[in-house]
């Protein structure tokens, strides 16, 4: 479970995430939408401890993420937004770099990694250097070596951004087997089908703070319109463009 | 902390090793170096060959035999000349020609003063020493001459010499070659510096331009450990670099005709051993240099660019050594990089240094490299060099 109270970052003038309350659940998947600029990367960072709060608190699973960055760091599993893989390592390399880094037995390191390799289905990738891999095949190692030390918090940025439909597929089924396991699973998305399909609770954020929060029928339902997409677009952005 | 420390050192190595073309042009380096080294060498030992040998053309040396026998002896050449000595000496297809008139024969026999031409180019100023030895000769030929003259008549032929110029000849051939030498630790310091460049700047700013620094920082791995594991790859590379750059120049030094210039060349065991103690604190500490300044930049491109700065760096202190041969003051051993060469120029002479100097060089090599690591590891968890 990740609670943040009061959560702040100012960066200069600007103000990126501005006194934000939040408790994201276990065994739910919550899915953080906004405009370009919201503040949802922001959010992402100071919860997986790279980037300080100006203000507030975070705490996961009992553990101040600001005062112990890598305490936190153990209990989560990240898909940075457009996080590089090695290009001279294979797939499973790239994957069982990550595990070692956080300790994983070279017993489970391996079965952790054949689950993973099976279910994003990557086995014709499993032995290749990363060199010529197509976005698909990049986001599913990327998000591999994240999960493979089964954490028990999930942060997705943007999972699946340029992905083709069988992918797509695959990732969220992944998803709903880590729901299953009872795992706490914060995604953020601009995809709204995605969410729709996706997503136990939806928030919604603007300009650094909570427009909306609850499941996707009670958003919809709030906003009185009749589509997620809608029920984003006359959110964040207000009446007047919802209209047309 | 140390499992995490080797899983990098691992993973960077094995990285590291895979990018052939990298790896192709740092392990280039060396064998550049001691081909630049022996070219160098030799061409000392060519020119100054040339210097020493002197090829004369003589117009009528068949008047003048005696003299003709005395510079054969002293070396030098004697070859016929062109029926044009001037034409010749001035389109340069020749560069002296000595003429002897007819007169000289009959002049020496009745001891009467003659006189002798050599036509040369004086604009021409690296045949000078040449010149200067030619005439060297003829005028001592021409006093003992005089001598045998005078005790002729009864006179000691010391009474026309009363005071005799002996030449000291400091710039000469030997030094010349063991400045030479004395660029060998120069060239491995620059090799080090040099050699693992691309490697720095690939597990730094090659790192961050390809956004691969995010998702490894959210590991949870110490910032120094990141480091640490990085320093200890760009540390071997630089290492094996070095060591085999200083085994080709030795094998360079050793393998040339050195006691041709008069040079003894005799490095031990115990001397080569000292001088592996002195090289490795330096890579150590060096490697953490590039390392620091390769997380400034921003791409691989930029790291490249100021770690060439870098190379020159080792070259200030080299220079002063090349300038400055001879002894050295403690104080000039504790100055950083200055030291190191000092040791080892010191050492390719076959000179041992003072205990003293040697752990003052190490000491402040370690010292100061786990300091600038220190500074890298807190530089990288800044937020402004992960999403600047």
């Amino acid at each position: 479970m990740i609670k943040i109270n009061n959560l702040h970052k100012q960066f200069g003038s600007l103000c990126a995430v501005n006194k934000i309350n939040l408790k994201i659940n276990n065994g739910q998947i919550t899915g953080l939408l906004g405009p370009n600029g919201a503040g949802k990367t922001s959010t992402l960072r100071m919860l997986y401890g790279l980037m300080k709060p100006t203000g507030g608190e975070i705490w996961v699973n009992g553990v101040n993420a600001v005062t112990h960055p890598q305490l936190v760091q153990k209990l989560m599993g990240v898909l940075p937004d457009d996080g590089g893989i090695y290009e001279r390592l294979t797939a499973r390399e790239n994957i069982e770099y990550f595990g070692r880094l956080h300790g994983l037995s070279e017993a489970k390191l391996k079965t952790n990694t054949d689950e993973l390799i099976e279910l994003l289905d990557m086995h014709s990738i499993e032995h290749r250097r990363a060199a010529g891999f197509s976005l698909g095949e990049r986001t599913k190692v990327a998000l591999a070596r994240a999960i493979v030390h089964q954490p028990k918090h999930i942060l997705l940025d943007e999972p699946t951004n340029g992905l083709d439909v069988m992918t797509t597929r695959a990732v969220r089924q992944l998803l709903h087997r880590l729901r299953a396991q009872g795992r706490c699973i914060l995604f953020t998305s601009h995809l709204m089908h995605e969410v729709e399909n996706l997503c136990d609770r939806v928030v919604i954020i603007g300009r650094g703070s909570i427009i909306a929060d609850g499941s996707v029928s009670e958003i919809v339902a709030r906003a009185e319109v009749n589509t997620m997409e809608e029920a984003f677009v006359k959110l964040a952005y207000g009446e007047a463009t919802a209209n047309v | 902390m140390f499992k995490q420390f080797w899983v990098i050192f691992n993973k960077e190595v094995k990285d590291a090793v895979r990018d052939r073309k990298a790896l192709m042009s740092a392990f280039f380096l060396p064998v550049l170096m001691a081909v630049m080294t022996s070219a160098g060498v030799l061409l000392i030992i060519k020119s100054i060959d040339d210097a020493e040998h002197i090829t004369l053309p003589v117009a009528g040396a068949e008047y003048a035999q005696p003299l003709i026998q005395w510079l054969e002896e002293q070396g030098i050449t004697v070859t016929p000349a062109p029926a044009d000595p001037v034409a010749a000496v001035s389109d340069q297809s020749l560069d002296f020609v000595l003429i002897i008139p007819e007169q000289v024969t009959e002049d020496l026999r009745s001891a009467k003063p003659s006189t002798l031409w050599l036509v040369m180019d004086t604009s021409r100023q690296d045949l000078m020493s040449q010149a200067r030895t030619i005439k060297r000769h003829i005028r001592n030929w021409s006093s003992q001459v005089g001598g045998l003259r005078l005790l002729a008549q009864g006179i000691s032929p010391q009474v026309a010499t009363p005071v005799v110029v002996q030449d000291v000849n400091v710039a000469d051939s030997q030094k010349l070659a063991s400045r030479v030498l004395g660029g060998m630790p120069l060239v491995v310091l620059m090799a080090m510096f040099a050699g693992s460049i691309g490697l720095a700047a690939d597990v730094t700013a090659g790192e961050r331009e390809r956004r691969s620094f995010e998702p490894l920082l959210i590991n949870p791995v110490p910032r120094s450990v990141v480091i640490y594991g990085k320093w200890a790859t760009t540390m071997l590379f630089a290492l094996v670099i070095t060591v085999i750059t200083l085994a080709l120049q030795l094998l360079v030094a050793r393998s040339l005709p050195l006691s041709e210039l008069g040079i003894r060349f005799d490095l031990g065991a115990t001397e080569i051993l000292v001088m592996l103690m002195i090289i490795v604190p330096v890579v150590f500490m060096g490697s953490a240099i590039q390392l620091f300044v390769a997380i400034f930049a921003r791409s691989f491109k930029d790291a490249q660019t100021y770690m060439s700065l870098l190379v020159v760096v080792p070259m200030i202190p080299g220079v002063y050594v090349l300038m400055n041969p001879g002894d050295y003051e403690m104080w000039q051993v504790a100055i950083p990089l200055l030291g190191p060469q000092l040791l080892l120029v010191g050492l390719f002479g076959g000179e041992l240094p003072s205990i003293e100097a040697s752990v003052v060089v190490m000491v402040e090599a370690v010292i100061l490299g786990l300091l600038v690591s220190r500074l890298t590891a807190w530089k990288l968890g800044r937020e402004t060099t992960i999403y600047g």
